[in-house]
């Protein structure tokens, strides 16, 4: 049963390979999409954190900038 | 056939969003618009990349060759090559306003390849089989049994297409804000 779900056949080389191909691909873009987006909220987070009291208040009043921040913390 | 048929599906929608994105960038003056267009391409590119590469891998037993550069092939081969352009013309240029330029031209010029990808099966006479499923005909060459295994397949890699979208688009936005803090 597991043979025959391997072989396909004699196609299963081909089957396999393709699924397999688009698995890592599938992989290295989640991944690589990932990391972008940390590095990003990383860079938010320090830039944030390098501000005076007076432009820290001025930029925790803008919604967004908060939900970036909530969600740095978690990195 | 599950994985192929799908990405070939997506990476075209997608291109063809983009040129709908990039038109509407040039007209309504939006920068959101490429933003969005930015954050869709990577993952229609990587779809691109799949439908040749498992088309190429399943056309060994089918056909006696890895490729050939018969029309269907060779299109989707071009359209890989304006979301490459597309995607380098990000990294590339710095000036925003010329970017986006660029970028919308690419798409714009590139939309000229879909249709032409589409009915290159029955232009031409090709190694590539005609187009199986009609969506504006109930007469299909696919047996049911296989079209519900296809349509799961075509709404997963949709969802994942969107999921990478969705972070990338993240990315991009929280780009811009790094930007505003730089100007506080």
């Amino acid at each position: 049963m597991i043979n025959e779900i391997i072989s396909m056949n004699g196609y299963g080389a081909y089957v396999w390979s393709a699924f397999s191909f688009t698995l890592i691909s599938f992989t290295a873009l989640y991944f690589v999409t990932k990391l972008q987006l940390s590095k990003e909220q990383k860079r938010f987070a320090s830039k944030f954190g390098s501000l005076n009291v007076e432009k820290a208040r001025a930029a925790r009043s803008q919604n967004i900038n908060r939900e970036i921040l909530s969600n740095t913390s978690n990195i | 056939m599950y994985v192929h048929v799908p990405a070939a599906w997506i990476s075209l929608g997608i291109f063809t969003s983009l040129a709908f994105l990039s038109v509407g960038s040039f007209v309504f003056k939006n920068k959101n618009f490429a933003l969005i267009a930015k954050s869709l391409a990577p993952s229609g590119f990587i779809f691109n990349i799949i439908a040749l590469v498992t088309g190429s891998i399943w056309g060994k037993p089918t056909w006696g060759t890895w490729w050939a550069w018969d029309a269907r092939i060779t299109s989707m081969l071009i359209l890989a090559l304006f979301y490459g352009m597309y995607l380098l013309a990000w990294r590339i240029y710095e000036d925003k306003e010329q970017v986006i330029k660029v970028t919308s031209l690419i798409a714009i010029l590139g939309v000229v390849n879909v249709p032409i990808i589409k009915f290159s099966v029955d232009w031409w006479n090709t190694l590539h089989q005609p187009a199986s499923i009609n969506i504006l005909s109930t007469n299909t060459a696919i047996h049911p049994s296989m079209l519900v295994p296809l349509g799961i397949m075509t709404a997963a890699f949709a969802l994942f297409s969107l999921l990478i979208f969705l972070m990338k688009y993240n990315t991009e936005l929280i780009k811009v804000k790094n930007k505003g803090l730089d100007r506080l």
